[in-house]
C-alpha cells in the first residue's frame, strides 16, 4: 500500500498544501478530499508543496486538472512549489509548466499571490 | 424372513432329528436306570441337537435385525411362556415314571410342546446374547464364551463325570444340592451370568419413559422368571437331564440378567429427564452443525437457524436480527410470524439491544413481565414470561442477534446459557461464510468478465505488423490489470504512409480502457483524412475535452513515416521523448506539447510543435510509454531513462523483433518478484533501404 500524507496550513488568505510520498491512484482520493475542503471554504488560493512528494502518477496529476478551472473561476489559483528533479520531470514532460507556474521556493509562490 | 444354510444346519436339521429320534423309538422318552448308557448318548445327542440350534439362530439375520426393544419384549415374554408350559407340563403327568412304558398322545402333544419351548429358550438365549452385546467391549465377548463354556462343561460332567448316571432330582444345581465340587461349573456358570450381567448397555438408549416402562416389565416378569427355577425339574427333567438342565440354567440366568437390569434401570431413573434433554439438545447441535456446512444462501439459513435454536433450548418464540450498516433488520422468526414480532414495544427492544450489548454472554431474563426495564412486553400481544438473547459474533464484528422466548416464566434453566451461546456462535460462523461465498462467487464473476475484457482488449490492438516496404517493425504491451490505458496503432494509410500512434490515457481500469478503445476508433477514422500529425492531435484534443472527464487525459506521440521519401513527421503530446538511434547515438526527440485533454485547441495550437526527420538506412526510432521507465525492481528503484538510453545503445544494429524481444527479457529480469503497476508499451521502427 502506498505511503502518502496530506497537510494543511492557511496562512492569511493564502492555504498551502504540503503533499508526502506517493500520489497516485490509491491515494488521489485523499489529496482530493483536501483540494474540495478548501474550495469549499471558498479559500481557493492555493499553493502545492511538493518537496517530499517522491512519486506521482496520471491519476495524481489528474486531481490537480480536475480542480483548476473552477479555482481559477474562483479568481484563485493552484500554484506550485518546491518539486524534485523527477516529479518536475513529469511535469515538464506532460506540458505542466505551461498550465501551473511553478516555483522553486515555497515564499516565492505565496508571495505571488500578495503582488497580483 | 430369509432361510439359509444356517438355519438349515443349525436349527431345522436338529429339530428334525429331535424328532426323529422320538418317534423312532419312544422307548427313549422313558428314563430307565439299567438304560444308563443308551440314555448318556440320548442325552449327548441332545447337547449336540440345542449348541447346533443356538448357533444356527446366533447367524439369523432375523433375529439380528430386531431392535433391541423387540429383544427385551421378546425374551421376557418368553421366559412367561416357558414358565407357563413348564408349569402346565408339570401338572400334566407322565403315565408310569419308572416301569410302565405306555405312551398316550398326550405325551406326544406334551413332547412336541417341549420341543418348540426348547427352540423358544434357545431364541431367548440368542437375543439375551445380543443385547449383552451392545456396545461391545474387549471383554464382552470372552465373558459370553465363558458363560457357554461352563454351561457346557455343567452338561458334560452331569453325563459323564459321576460314577454313577444320574439320578433326576438330585442333580439340579443350585437348588437342589449344595455341594460344591459336583457342582462346580455350575457356579462358574452363575459367577459368568452376574459379569455379563453388568452389560446392560442398552439401558442407556432408553428415554424416560421407555426406562419407566421397562421398569415395570421387568419388575413383573421378575417372579415369572423366578416361578420357572422352580418348575425345571419335573415333567422335562423326566423326559430329558439336559433339556431340563437348560431350561434351569436359562430361567437363573434370565433371573439374574433381568435382576441387574432392574437395578441398572432404577440407579438411572432419576437422571433420566436430564440426559433426554441433553441428548436432544446434543441433537439439535448436530443438525445445525451439518446444516451449517451445507447452506450458503442466506435465507435458507437463517430459517433454520431460528428452527433449530427453538427446538435446543425449547423456547415458544425464537427470532433474529442481523446487522446492517448500523441498524439491525429483523430477518426470520419462528414460531410465530414475523410480523408479530415487529409488533413488539420500540421501548423493550431496544433494551433487549442494550441488555445483550452490554452483557459479555447470553442474556437471560425469567421474569419478563416483573423486571422494569422489560415491563413493557405487557403491552405486546402475546404472552412472554422468560427471554434468552445473545449476540451473535464474528472476530469481534457484530452480526446481530439472536432471541427466544418463552411463555411462562422462569421457562429457561442457567444451564441453557452456554448452549444457547454455543448456537449462536455457529450460527455467526455459518453467516459469515454465507457473506464470504457470496462475495467469492461475485469476485470470481467479476474476474471472468475482467478476464473477457482484457482478451477483447488485445484483439484491438494490431494484431500483426504491417507489411512496409523498406522498413521493419516490432511492437510490445502489456496493461497492469486485466484492463488498462495504454495502447498503440500502425495505420497503413497507403503504400508509402504509414501512422505510428502510441498512447496513454491517464488512470487505470475499466474507464481507461473504454477511453483507449474510443480514442482508436477516432484516430483509425482521421487518419486518412489528415496530412499532419499536429492537426490530427488537434482534432483528438477536441474530442477529448469535450468528451472525457476534467480529470481525465492522454498522452500521445503522433509519428507519421514516409518509408519510400525516409521521412517522418513527430508530434509529441505530453508524452515521453522519441528515441532516434543512428551510428551507435541517441538523439531524443522532445519536442513541446502538452497532453490532450487538457487545455483548449487554441492554448494547444500555440504549445504544440511539429518535428521532421530525415532518416538514413539503418536508423532505428523507438517509442515507449512510462511504464517502462517507471517500472520498479524489488528494491523500489525505477528503471529510469538512463538505463533505457544504455539498453537502446547496446541493441543498435540489431532488428526491431530482436530489440523487443531484448528489452522485454530485462525489463522481465528487472522486475522480478515484483507486480506490475502500470502498463508497459514500447514500439520500434527501423529503416533497412
Amino acid at each position: 500500500m502506498s505511503q502518502f500524507h496530506v497537510k494543511r496550513k492557511d496562512v492569511n488568505n493564502v492555504s498551502i498544501v504540503y503533499l508526502k510520498g506517493y500520489l497516485d491512484a490509491h491515494t488521489a482520493p485523499e489529496f482530493e478530499k483536501t483540494l474540495q475542503e478548501l474550495v469549499d471554504e471558498n479559500r481557493v488560493k492555493i499553493v502545492v508543496n511538493l518537496s517530499e512528494l517522491s512519486y506521482i502518477s496520471s491519476a495524481g496529476l489528474g486531481v490537480f486538472m480536475g480542480f483548476i478551472e473552477d479555482i481559477r473561476n474562483k479568481k484563485g489559483d493552484i500554484k506550485i512549489a518546491e518539486p524534485s528533479e523527477k516529479v518536475f520531470r513529469v511535469f515538464d514532460l506532460l506540458g505542466f509548466t505551461v498550465l501551473y507556474e511553478i516555483f522553486h521556493k515555497e515564499e516565492e509562490a505565496v508571495s505571488k499571490y500578495s503582488k497580483s | 424372513m430369509k432361510i439359509n444354510k444356517y438355519h438349515l444346519f443349525g436349527v431345522f436339521l436338529p429339530l428334525i432329528m429331535f424328532i426323529l429320534i422320538a418317534l423312532t423309538d419312544l422307548n427313549f422318552l422313558k428314563f430307565e436306570l439299567f438304560l444308563a448308557d443308551i440314555a448318556r448318548f440320548r442325552e449327548s445327542v441332545f447337547v449336540v441337537i440345542l449348541i447346533l440350534i443356538i448357533w444356527g439362530l446366533s447367524r439369523s439375520r432375523w433375529i439380528r435385525n430386531r431392535t433391541f426393544i423387540q429383544k427385551l419384549v421378546f425374551s421376557g415374554l418368553s421366559i412367561v411362556m416357558l414358565t407357563a408350559i413348564l408349569t402346565l407340563a408339570n401338572r400334566v403327568s407322565f403315565s408310569g415314571l419308572s416301569g410302565n412304558v405306555k405312551i398316550s398322545e398326550k405325551d406326544i402333544v406334551l413332547f412336541a410342546v417341549l420341543v418348540g419351548a426348547a427352540f423358544l429358550g434357545c431364541m431367548t438365549l440368542i437375543m439375551l446374547k445380543q443385547l449383552i452385546f451392545i456396545n461391545q467391549g474387549k471383554k464382552t465377548e470372552i465373558n459370553f464364551r465363558l458363560l457357554l463354556i461352563f454351561l457346557f462343561l455343567h452338561f458334560v460332567y452331569i453325563l459323564f463325570g459321576r460314577d454313577s448316571y444320574p439320578s433326576v432330582s438330585s442333580d439340579f444345581g443350585l437348588f437342589f444340592d449344595l455341594s460344591f465340587m459336583k457342582n462346580i461349573f455350575f457356579y462358574l456358570f452363575i459367577i459368568m451370568a452376574f459379569i455379563n450381567g453388568f452389560r446392560c448397555k442398552w439401558i442407556h438408549y432408553l428415554n424416560k419413559k421407555q426406562k419407566v416402562g421397562f421398569f415395570v416389565f421387568f419388575a413383573l416378569i421378575y417372579p415369572a422368571a423366578q416361578y420357572m427355577t422352580t418348575q425345571t425339574p419335573g415333567s422335562v427333567a423326566e423326559m430329558s437331564t439336559i433339556v431340563g438342565q437348560f431350561f434351569h440354567s436359562l430361567s437363573i440366568f434370565y433371573l439374574i440378567y433381568s435382576g441387574m437390569a432392574l437395578l441398572g434401570i432404577l440407579l438411572l431413573l432419576p437422571s433420566a429427564g436430564i440426559l433426554d434433554r441433553r441428548l436432544n439438545e446434543i441433537r439439535s447441535l448436530q443438525t445445525l452443525s451439518s446444516t451449517i456446512g451445507s447452506v450458503f444462501e442466506k435465507g435458507e439459513l437463517i430459517g433454520k437457524s431460528v428452527e433449530l435454536s427453538r427446538k435446543v433450548v425449547n423456547a415458544d418464540f425464537t427470532w433474529i436480527e442481523l446487522k446492517n450498516n448500523s441498524t439491525y433488520k429483523l430477518e426470520g422468526a419462528h414460531g410465530i410470524s414475523v410480523n408479530e414480532i415487529e409488533k413488539i414495544p420500540e421501548s423493550v427492544r431496544k433494551q433487549i439491544y442494550k441488555l445483550v450489548k452490554d452483557e459479555k454472554g447470553p442474556v437471560l431474563i425469567n421474569n419478563l413481565p416483573k423486571k422494569r426495564e422489560t415491563r413493557d412486553f405487557r403491552r405486546w400481544r402475546h404472552k412472554a414470561g422468560s427471554l434468552l438473547a445473545t449476540m451473535m459474533r464474528f472476530k469481534n464484528k457484530e452480526l446481530g442477534i439472536l432471541c427466544a422466548i418463552k411463555k411462562e416464566m422462569f421457562g429457561f434453566t442457567e444451564d441453557s446459557r452456554p448452549l444457547f451461546q454455543s448456537f449462536a456462535d455457529q450460527v455467526s460462523v455459518a453467516l459469515e461464510n454465507s457473506n464470504l461465498f457470496q462475495t467469492t462467487i461475485e469476485q470470481k464473476v467479476y474476474r471472468e468478465e475482467l478476464q473477457m475484457a482484457h482478451d477483447a482488449q488485445m484483439r484491438i490492438l494490431p494484431r500483426q505488423m504491417p507489411e512496409v516496404e523498406g522498413v521493419e517493425l516490432g511492437a510490445y504491451c502489456m496493461t497492469a490489470n486485466e484492463i488498462g490505458g495504454d495502447f498503440y496503432d500502425l495505420i497503413k494509410v497507403d503504400d508509402d504512409r504509414l501512422d505510428i500512434v502510441i498512447g496513454d490515457v491517464s488512470g487505470k481500469g475499466a474507464s481507461a480502457a473504454f477511453y483507449m478503445a474510443e480514442l482508436k476508433g477516432v484516430i483509425q477514422a482521421l487518419a486518412p483524412h489528415f496530412s499532419s500529425p499536429k492537426k490530427i492531435l488537434m482534432e483528438i484534443n477536441g474530442f477529448a475535452k469535450n468528451h472525457f472527464e476534467p480529470d481525465t487525459f492522454v498522452t500521445m506521440v503522433y509519428a507519421i513515416l514516409y518509408p519510400l521519401k525516409r521521412k517522418v513527421h513527430i508530434v509529441r503530446a505530453g508524452h515521453p521523448p522519441v528515441a532516434l538511434i543512428r551510428d551507435d547515438r541517441i538523439e531524443w526527440i522532445e519536442t513541446d506539447g502538452i497532453g490532450l485533454g487538457l487545455v483548449s485547441n487554441k492554448f494547444l495550437n500555440s504549445s504544440l510543435r511539429q518535428k521532421m526527420i530525415q532518416l538514413k538506412k539503418n536508423d532505428t526510432v523507438f517509442f515507449y510509454t512510462d511504464g517502462l521507465i517507471e517500472a520498479r525492481n524489488s528494491e523500489g528503484d525505477e528503471f529510469g531513462e538512463s538505463k533505457l538510453e544504455k539498453v537502446l545503445i547496446d541493441l543498435y544494429g540489431e532488428n526491431p523483433k530482436s530489440i523487443i524481444k531484448k528489452i522485454t527479457a530485462r525489463l522481465s529480469r528487472y522486475t522480478r518478484g515484483v507486480s506490475r503497476h502500470d502498463d508497459v508499451t514500447f514500439l520500434t521502427f527501423k529503416v533497412i533501404k
